[in-house]
């Protein structure tokens, strides 16, 4: 059995391991979740049942004489104690029946369930008297998370729901939810409108244009989630669970395969240009599964291995050339759960300059292309039309248009920009290509100047970061807040949108920068300022050096050949 | 489709208030069209030429809209029209100033940015000092901080460094810098120059001063307070300021190969290397062969200039047949595209073996010197173990790098243009001299 220390350790690594810092978090626990945070993260326990263990391990340390006592809000091995109790009220959001009435006395009839409360009692337990009592924790992981370079999500509602809006803003997939989805995805995949090699952003789009195909009420209105940052957060665990599905059986031989990992790697792509040679590549860019160990992993082409090295959170290192057109599918060896990496099938990839260092002249499959943002399309040369008539519309321009040189009928539009948000009047197009292009993010926060340590999500104290909000919207509120005094924000004001602003100059520690349209959060990004003198030596992944004959060169290290034999 | 032209006109000021009165004044009238990007002269300065694109028009005549729109941001200066590109090319920088987007965002290319060849070190190395700055000795020390926690990084990621800590202004002087970083030993590049990684940390021994040591390679405020906690240390700025500080240790004995500081990390001893590495370089011609081949260039959709000792110039008896390349052997630069998707490199080719190699621009340059027959000369001063070398025949990096690790000390510059190579034992002065055929003159006093 795991104790209570050991679960809040487990879940605190499972949300955060391999996540790219500056991600948004959701504690989104649920029965599936806590099976594979079991086997992943506590295999040296003997247990069978892992969400019964967990909910053992919440009752013996949450329940004393019956009644319900909120642990501290102090932190364990740099954890706060408190995950392990948040968990529990999320995994009682999941709980709630499928069609539940989002209500107070539904919530805490599921809560009290998880707690294994038999007081004869209902609606919120005492231990959570008065209303609220709850909310310092919620505001403490927060904290903890930003300190750790993350974003939170949390947060209260409105009105009755207020604080239990915290729980419920938590919850991504319900356990029906995941069964529907599983279930149409084979349907549709044995009649051949979905293929099983997608990627995200392809299966994102499928489900937009089919979402009135789910026989539910809530996926419907979960996929037209009006909420930007959310509905990334919920595509994310869509694509997570289409990722984990093994196409080889039937859904009733894995029916407990929904709590299975992810079981195979989606490829991304990565633009290299040899302006000697004047060559353009396109090299396979594996994206590194949400939630990966770092095992030792090899991808194999043609019987060659290659071993798949991390380039930065979220990525491994671009492999072998590829065609564009994707639909490959390769093994792969090293880790117990992955076994293969897939190419996905693509008509088009929109290629943004590398977030890291805006730049390098590099362009890869990063994220989508926000307002006003740079980027490169590669498509087939049958969207010629639409890209017209999309410029015609005055939706995107571009600086010219050349064939890729890499792969035949292929086109690069570069310097692409999307230059206006009247999408729906304009052109209407049921095209996976129109949709992506579609700006559905209504702004989007870009940090760049100062000096960057780029794999600590930070700048160096004195040459912060300047921001660009890029928005149709003319001005915005932009909010900074120092993460230790949450509460009084150093930037609270209405700024002009598409231009790049000085922030106050910002002393050593953890920022959140969050966007609003009146009172609706649009976006947030996180940053850190670090000081000089806590810097690190860190060693390069690819060291250079000068080799000539019988000897190498590294800086003031001098190996002589024997040496280096030896 | 009409070609895009020019107006250039003389103008005065602070460059970066006429740019911005020229953008404004384009937008406010509703031009960008018309005038979609400026192009400044080479090293503005004083007064100097500001060329504004004209796109469309076809008239000899420069149309009124745009006298009106000159004489509205303020240049009544004597004005060229109408001006191609190619008559342009040789006076103006490489970067386009768009009219168009938002005012105060800076100008970024349309698409992908080039740095330039970091190799192309064909503008002097003469930085210009406008005033003297009390934290440039901080500013390179801090750069040194950030590549040893960055670890590596493209050239771009360097450049871009470099103007945020306003070391360089572009990347003209960033590759002088970078060339110094790597001749300190401090980082290491990729063989094309594009990419950079850090060096390990490690104590080299000076042979001409008897328990001398400095530090090369990574370094933050943290390990030198360690290493300090264990050695006396001391900090010498580098001649002119022109490098991160040199931090030396007296007394120092190293018989271990490594110390291990108390947070782990580790500081290599390494003894003398500049006279190891001097035994072990190849003479000229072995060096010349080791530098990296570029396959298969195919010239015939470069623009091609040759180095004539003084400039580039265009080389118009230079012409590829197949995969045959006829011109002479020299130093050449190629650029491909135009505009925001320029590309240049800086090569050297020998049409003997018909070979395109890359290397350090002085190092091409270098070979070049061999190739014509020019006699290069050098001086050593016994008494203070000085090695002096003309600036206009500096040495392939690799042999400088050698003479650099003898002190830790960048050259000096002399107000007769030779550069002073400090604490360099006159075994290594020989020994590189005969290796680069040059001729030796010894002084004693």
């Amino acid at each position: 059995m795991a104790t209570y220390a050991q679960w809040n350790k487990a879940i605190a690594e499972y949300f955060l391991s391999g996540l790219p810092l500056g991600s948004t978090v959701y504690l989104s626990i649920d029965d599936d979740t806590l099976t594979e945070i079991g086997d992943r993260f506590l295999k040296s326990q003997s247990v069978t049942d892992w969400v019964e263990d967990f909910l053992w391990a919440v009752r013996s340390t949450c329940i004393r004489e019956g009644l319900l006592h909120l642990v501290g809000a102090t932190e364990i091995e740099g954890i706060p104690r408190c995950v392990v109790f948040l968990g529990a009220m999320v995994l009682a959001a999941h709980r709630m029946a499928d069609e539940d009435a989002v209500s107070e006395s539904n919530y805490f009839l599921r809560l009290r369930q998880v707690f294994g409360l038999n007081d004869g009692e209902s609606g919120r337990p005492r231990g959570l008297q008065p209303p609220g009592l709850e909310e310092e924790l919620w505001l403490k992981w927060g904290e903890w998370l930003l300190r750790k370079g993350f974003l939170p999500t949390a947060e209260a509602g409105r009105g009755s729901s207020r604080y239990i809006n915290y729980p419920l803003s938590q919850a991504l997939l319900r356990k029906g939810d995941k069964r529907r989805l599983e279930r149409e995805f084979r349907r549709q995949a044995a009649t051949h409108h979905l293929s099983k090699v997608w990627d995200r952003d392809r299966l994102a789009s499928w489900l937009r244009f089919n979402s009135g195909s789910f026989n539910s009420n809530h996926l419907r209105d979960i996929f037209q989630q009006r909420d930007p940052i959310r509905s990334e957060a919920i595509l994310d665990s869509v694509f997570d669970l289409y990722s984990s599905m093994n196409w080889n059986v039937s859904s009733s031989q894995q029916a407990s395969a929904l709590s299975n990992p992810v079981r195979r790697i989606t490829g991304g792509l990565y633009r290299a240009e040899d302006p000697i040679a004047g060559t353009i590549e396109y090299r396979l860019y594996p994206r590194e599964p949400r939630r990966w160990q770092g095992t030792s992993m090899r991808a194999q082409r043609r019987g060659e291995e290659q071993p798949l090295r991390p380039d930065r959170p979220g990525w491994f290192i671009p492999i072998w050339s590829e065609n564009p057109a994707g639909g490959m599918r390769y093994k792969v060896h090293g880790d117990p759960q992955i076994k293969e990496l897939v190419m996905p099938e693509r008509e088009f990839w929109i290629l943004v300059s590398d977030p890291e260092n805006e730049d390098s002249g590099v362009f890869a499959s990063w994220g989508s292309a926000g307002m006003h943002e740079i980027f490169i399309l590669l498509c087939l040369r049958k969207y010629e039309p639409l890209m017209k008539r999309l410029k015609q519309a005055g939706l995107i321009e571009w600086d010219h248009v050349m064939p890729s040189l890499a792969s035949d009928g292929w086109i690069e539009y570069r310097g692409c920009r999307i230059v206006s948000a009247d999408w729906n009047e304009a052109v209407s197009d049921d095209d996976d290509l129109y949709d992506a292009l579609w700006p559905n993010v209504p702004v989007s926060i870009s940090l760049r100047g100062g000096l960057r340590v780029s794999r600590q999500n930070g700048w160096l104290e004195g040459y912060g970061p300047e921001v660009a909000l890029y928005s149709s919207q003319k001005s915005l509120r932009l909010v900074v807040r120092d993460v230790r005094e949450f509460n009084v924000p150093i930037v609270d004001e209405v700024v002009d949108t598409n231009q790049h602003l000085d922030l106050p100059k910002q002393t050593r520690g953890d920022y959140l920068l969050q966007v609003f349209r009146e009172n609706a959060l649009l976006s947030q990004v996180s940053f850190r300022i670090i000081p000089w003198n806590s810097l690190r030596c860190l060693k390069p992944e690819l060291s250079y050096g000068v080799n000539l004959p019988g000897f190498t060169l590294q800086g003031g290290i001098l190996r002589l050949e024997e040496q280096i034999d030896g | 489709m009409i070609e895009r032209r020019y107006v250039g006109v003389e103008t005065v000021g602070r460059i970066d208030q006429v740019i911005d009165r020229i953008r404004s004044t384009v937008r406010s009238l509703g031009q960008t069209h018309l005038i979609p990007v400026i192009k400044l002269e080479k090293k503005p300065r004083g007064r100097f030429l500001v060329f504004l694109a004209l796109e469309g028009v076809a008239d000899d005549r420069l149309p009124v809209t745009v006298t009106q729109l000159l004489r509205a941001a303020g240049l009544t200066g004597r004005h060229y029209w109408p001006l191609r590109l190619a008559e342009i090319k040789s006076m103006v920088s490489g970067t386009e100033i768009e009219t168009v987007g938002f005012g105060a965002l800076a100008y970024k290319p349309l698409w992908g940015y080039d740095p330039g060849d970091p190799y192309d070190l064909a503008d002097d190395d003469s930085m210009e000092r406008e005033s003297e700055d009390p934290e440039v000795d901080d500013r390179y020390n801090r750069l040194l901080y950030w590549c040893s926690v960055t670890a590596e990084g493209s050239w771009g990621t360097f450049v871009t460094a470099c103007q945020a800590l306003g070391i360089a202004r572009d990347s003209t002087h960033a590759r002088h810098v970078f060339r110094r970083f790597t001749v300190l030993g401090h980082i290491e590049c990729s063989s094309d120059g594009s990419r950079w990684s850090i060096a390990s940390s490690a104590v080299v021994l000076c042979p001409t001063q008897s328990g001398l040591g400095f530090l090369c390679g990574q370094r933050t405020p943290k390990l030198l307070k360690q290493f300090s906690e264990r050695f006396d240390v001391g900090e010498t700025s580098q001649p002119e300021s022109e490098g991160p500080v040199r931090v030396e240790v007296s007394d120092v004995t190293l018989s271990p190969d490594h110390i291990e500081l108390s947070s782990g990390n580790i500081i290599y001893a390494v003894g003398i290397v500049s006279t190891s590495l001097g035994m072990f370089l190849p003479d000229i011609d072995e060096w010349r062969e080791s530098l990296t081949p570029i396959e298969k260039l195919n010239t015939t959709t470069c623009s091609i200039e040759r180095w004539d000792g003084k400039q580039y110039s265009a080389c118009p008896d230079f012409y590829q047949r197949d995969d045959l390349y006829v011109g002479e052997s020299g130093l050449y630069r190629l650029t491909r595209g135009e505009g925001t998707s320029t590309h240049r490199m800086t090569l050297y080719f020998d049409n003997e073996s018909q070979k395109w190699v890359k290397g350090d621009w002085y190092g091409l340059r270098f070979l070049v010197y061999k190739h014509a027959g020019i006699e290069c000369e050098a001086v050593y001063h016994e008494l203070h173990s000085e090695l002096m070398v003309p600036i206009s025949q500096r040495w392939p990096m690799l042999y400088e790098r050698s003479l650099v690790l003898a002190s830790g000390r960048l050259p000096s510059r002399t107000a007769d243009k030779w550069l002073s190579f400090s604490a360099v034992p006159e075994q290594l002065a020989v020994l590189l001299s005969d290796k680069l055929r040059i001729s030796l003159r010894r002084v004693s006093q």
